[in-house]
């Protein structure tokens, strides 16, 4: 789970990183895109990860045209108004979703790999699916890494969440670049949507609780720090399945506890970045 | 000359607070012009106006022929106004050479590798160069000031703002730094400069204005301009404590 977890979480702190928006409609967006997936793969038939070609760049559009046409209108000195429309934001995607698709419990099928894993040892084995998950994950991450590191955009978003207003002294167009960054995010939604679909059975009302696995995850790895969010996001998983093995009833408490753990220990995440 | 910047019937107020009451002046290609005034007269508040940072309540700005008054303030970088502030805002996480790079690509609007040769000239002109690769947030209170000068000049600007540069220097890296100010000019950038080293701003200006509680009270020759005895009431009171 902790890939899953780990890609939930990073849309997240890309948003907090660049524009420093806390966005409570996360778990909700996540959860759009998976049904978004279902919508394509009931309409064409195709694999749910090839959905992920027209999952992706449509989340993106809807992510600039959102910043654009409704978060840069709500961004300043105040941090309440983007909090509470991106509050609003969750619940009308949550009954759009439940009109649209109903309150049934769904799942995205890709068959065999669902169950297929890898032997290491006599009796230690691995699912496929979830290293694929983990895997893309890092790949995600990296790729960001070196969007932030190595490219003119990257250290326009870099220069735009050090100082916004120098920044644009510098000739950058922030409402622009927020929903290209805005973009990214929910095209890194998009994915992690998409293997939420094919890990778990999903409806319209869990997106808050991927929030909060999100938040947990960002904050276990320090705000802002994208390998940061992978270790929170691993973190979380293996709490939670140990968690789990112990008694079933005790997976999600496991999880909140690291959670608690790692807050009391080093209240400023695991990777904090240098300084503010 | 042509005019490059011209304000007309300029201001802002805050609440009740007249910031910036009717200024008007004019800003000739090629010149170099000095703003005194005492702390609190709203000569930053006019330096925000004049970038876009601040909306003015009334009023026109002109730049290279055309009203800006309504435009944002990244395109007003793009069409050649650069500033430094008056405390130092490096992009700390980014290294000395990253900083130069954001203005000259997105204000210069220039593809990255045309950049390069041009910002590693700035540094080595503002004596950064051998600090290119340190992170922006562990250089010293001079290398600050001297990084806020090169940032502003990597974006290519017509016109460079200058907001109390001087300030919190030693006598000599004073010198230094006028010196290299007034090779900038030398090199045909326009500058307007606020300052209240009084000295170190009439080694450069070769004209200056007085603003004072928001409105513009004298313009003119330097020595003229000092020698007015409404300025003397209003600065020499300043430069005693």
């Amino acid at each position: 789970m902790g890939g899953l977890y780990a890609l939930f979480a990073t849309g997240l702190t890309l948003i907090f990183g660049v524009m420093r928006l806390v966005n409570i409609g996360h778990g909700d967006l996540i959860v759009l895109a998976a049904f978004l997936g279902l919508a394509v793969v009931e309409a064409t038939g195709i694999d749910p990860f090839l959905s992920l070609i027209i999952v992706v760049p449509v989340m993106a559009a809807l992510g600039y045209g959102l910043q654009r046409g409704l978060f840069n209108l709500t961004l300043g000195r105040d941090i309440l108004p983007p909090l509470l429309v991106s509050f609003g934001l969750s619940i009308i995607i949550q009954n759009l979703l439940l009109e649209i698709f109903s309150a049934d419990s769904r799942k995205l099928q890709v068959g065999a790999l669902e169950t297929a894993s890898i032997r290491l040892a006599d009796n230690l084995a691995i699912g496929v699916l979830p290293l694929i998950v983990f895997l893309c994950a890092i790949a995600v991450i990296l790729g960001l890494q070196v969007v932030f590191y190595r490219t003119t955009l990257g250290r326009a978003f870099r220069a735009t969440s050090d100082d916004q207003q120098t920044a644009q002294l510098m000739g950058i167009d922030n409402r622009h670049l927020y929903g290209l960054a805005m973009a990214i995010a929910l095209g890194v939604v998009a994915i992690a949507g998409i293997f939420l679909g094919v890990r778990t059975n999903f409806d319209p009302s869990i997106g808050p609780a991927r929030l909060i696995y999100a938040f947990e995850a960002v904050i276990i790895g320090g705000l802002g720090s994208l390998w940061g969010t992978l270790a929170g996001g691993v973190v979380l998983g293996v709490a939670q399945s140990i968690g789990a093995k112990l008694d079933p009833g005790w997976q999600l408490l496991a999880g909140h506890l690291a959670f608690l753990a790692v807050l009391l220990i080093r209240p400023r995440g695991l990777f904090p970045r240098a300084y503010d | 000359m042509a005019t490059l910047l011209r304000l007309d019937g300029l201001s802002r107020s805050f609440g009740s607070l007249k910031v910036t009451d009717n200024v008007s002046f004019e800003v000739a290609e090629g010149e170099a012009l000095g703003i005194l005034g005492p702390n609190g007269a709203g000569k930053s508040t006019l330096f925000n106006l004049i970038t876009g940072g601040l909306k003015p309540n009334a009023g026109h700005i002109h730049f290279a022929g055309r009203e800006i008054t309504a435009i944002s303030a990244h395109e007003r970088s793009r069409r050649g106004i650069a500033r430094s502030y008056q405390i130092p805002h490096p992009f700390g996480q980014m290294t000395v050479f990253e900083n130069l790079l954001v203005g000259a690509i997105y204000a210069g609007g220039r593809r990255e590798a045309a950049c390069y040769d041009d910002c590693h000239a700035v540094l080595e002109e503002t004596g950064l160069l051998s600090k290119a690769n340190a992170l922006a947030g562990t250089l010293t209170l001079l290398e600050r000031k001297r990084l806020e000068l090169a940032r502003a000049l990597a974006t290519r600007p017509k016109l460079l703002l200058l907001d109390e540069i001087a300030g919190g220097l030693t006598e000599h890296e004073c010198l230094d730094l006028v010196a290299l100010i007034r090779r900038i000019h030398a090199q045909g950038t326009t500058i307007v400069w606020i300052e209240h080293i009084v000295h170190a701003l009439i080694a450069v200006v070769g004209r200056l204005i007085v603003i004072d509680a928001g409105r513009l009270i004298a313009e003119g020759e330097p020595r003229a301009v000092l020698a007015d005895p409404a300025v003397q009431e209003v600065y020499l009171g300043i430069e005693a404590a």
